[in-house]
């Protein structure tokens, strides 16, 4: 491209104007026209007036945009002048330095401009990043419904759970006809009563759907944080009538470390749910005549509890997914696939883990692993 | 650094710059260039990082921003399913300009993962479309080092910029 002349402006109306205008000489060579404003002449030391200069190696942004720019100069566009929009120079102390770049060609002369953006870049600013803060809160707002929806259905699913084990019993007992006939009428009524009692679970969720968001999570202090084998035991007491039911022994056991180390950061009501949760899970899977057991162990800064069954485990296809939302696991349609995640969440509340892995006799072993309290 | 707005990706770049983070959203209009000396990867270079606007309804992405890149992160937020589906519309609009060009799909806020909205099934979908997913957390840096150099290394064996 050959040189060209912007035309002499005096230097004293560029300073006015506080932009840099560097005369295109061709390619990638400028000529400084004038001074640099101060607010430049502090981030391009080496820019001297009257002098050849290549922007795009001070700036590396240019690199592109000279390309469009060229464009402009050729008359290769159908514009005379082209703006780069905003951009900004981060440097290595983190002060940043906003420009903004026009090329123009006008009467065949060819020139650069760095500016300041103007006011309206301000306006757009502010303008875009409340639009924006104002979207991620409504986003926000989604997903704190969502979360609540989610515990809702972690309660739909704890309760459910026992709730069909005593209506399927109504009916095995009626079904088998194990009820003397004196008893038919008050086995009716414990069927219609159990029946209405889901009904019932449904219309509480409805009227505390806005205490529910008071569940989520709660900072324990020492004297209140639970004893993981307190808890354990209580779980194991809660579930033995179910598990001797399906023929499963339920036992608990410790190591030898005093029992006031193994207190977890949790709270008492969750813990237990958590608990119940991975028991009543490898009840599921336990055949009938094995056991379920819970091994506490006290670890440096940490207590786990590992609830081993001797069920078929596992399938490793499914091990990734174990703990997310609807996980249901092979041959159990039926299950909302709630539980393991609840389990999840709930102890990643309280900086901890629930983990799976195959238990050495050939069945599941979900650990739960939780931080001592500190203070 | 490509994505929807709000995914992290200034705060990326100023904890793998800086190592510092700011809970307080700043939206980037434009670009926002920094740079970054690798000593230690293949004999030492130097990354000039292009933090482009974020895509959504008020900005599009400049395709001349793309210009001479050697690499892109596209960046998803781990709390907002929604920017997936920006990353790929992104990533694909990318790839049919720079098809040689490599790079790698970052999901951020890995900090909040309890709160992650992502299931299985969308990591592993990211993972089809994309060879190298990493997860990442502004805030606490994890995995922020390492998505930067190994889309390094990846532009470095793919013979540099597309111009």
């Amino acid at each position: 491209m050959s040189g060209s002349h912007n035309g002499d402006l005096p230097a004293s109306i560029l300073t006015s104007l506080d932009v840099a205008v560097f005369k295109h000489l061709g390619g990638g060579d400028f000529e400084l026209s004038g001074d640099l404003p101060d607010w430049l002449a502090d981030a391009w030391d080496d820019c001297a007036a009257n002098s050849a200069v290549r922007p795009h190696e001070r700036f590396v942004f240019l690199e592109s945009f000279l390309e469009d720019a060229l464009g402009v100069w050729s008359g290769g566009s159908t514009r005379d002048w082209i703006s780069s929009g905003p951009w900004t120079e981060v440097a290595a102390d983190g002060s940043e330095l906003t420009l903004e770049a026009i090329a123009i060609a006008q009467n065949g002369h060819q020139a650069l401009m760095l500016k300041h953006p103007t006011a309206d870049y301000r306006t757009v600013q502010d303008i875009l990043q409340k639009s924006r803060e104002r979207d991620m809160a409504y986003a926000d707002l989604v997903r704190e419904i969502n979360k609540r929806e989610i515990l809702l259905h972690c309660i739909i699913h704890d309760l459910s759970s026992p709730l069909a084990g005593i209506r399927g019993s109504l009916n095995v007992l009626e079904d088998d006809k194990l009820v003397a006939a004196s008893g038919t009428r008050l086995l009716q009524i414990s069927q219609n009563q159990a029946a209405k009692m889901q009904q019932l679970i449904a219309d509480i969720l409805t009227s505390f759907r806005a205490e529910v968001s008071q569940m989520v999570p709660s900072i324990v202090s020492l004297d209140e944080a639970p004893c993981l084998r307190i808890a354990s035991e209580s779980v194991a007491s809660t579930l033995r009538p179910l598990g001797a039911q399906q023929n499963v022994h339920i036992s608990v056991t410790e190591d030898s470390a005093p029992r006031d180390t193994a207190r977890v950061a949790a709270d008492a009501a969750r813990l237990e749910r958590v608990l119940f949760n991975l028991v009543d899970n490898a009840l599921r899977y336990a055949p009938a005549g094995t056991s379920v057991e819970l091994a506490v162990k006290d670890q440096d800064q940490t207590v786990t509890c590992t609830v081993i069954d001797s069920g078929p485990g596992v399938p490793e296809d499914e091990v990734d997914s174990l703990f997310e939302r609807f996980h249901q696991g092979a041959g159990k349609a039926g299950v909302v696939g709630l539980g393991l995640y609840f389990c999840r969440i709930t102890a990643a509340d309280w900086g901890g883990s629930v983990s799976y892995s195959p238990a050495q006799s050939g069945g599941a072993a979900f650990t739960l692993e939780l931080p001592k309290p500190t203070g | 650094m490509l994505g929807a707005s709000g995914v992290g990706k200034t705060s990326l770049v100023e904890q793998f710059v800086r190592g510092r983070f700011s809970q307080r959203y700043l939206t980037t209009v434009g670009v926002r260039i920094s740079r970054k000396t690798l000593s230690d990867v293949r004999g030492g270079l130097e990354l000039i990082l292009w933090d482009l606007n974020g895509e959504d309804r008020f900005q599009r992405l400049s395709p001349a921003y793309l210009r001479g890149m050697a690499g892109y992160l596209v960046v998803i937020d781990g709390t907002r399913p929604e920017t997936i589906a920006t990353a790929a519309e992104l990533q694909t609009r990318t790839a049919a300009d720079h098809p040689q060009i490599p790079f790698i799909t970052l999901v951020n806020k890995k900090d909040l993962r309890p709160g992650w909205s992502l299931d299985e099934n969308d990591i592993a979908q990211l993972s089809t479309r994309s060879p190298h997913v990493i997860e990442t957390s502004a805030k606490t840096g994890e995995g922020v080092e390492k998505a930067f150099e190994e889309l390094a290394v990846l532009a470095l064996d793919s013979g540099g910029t597309d111009e």
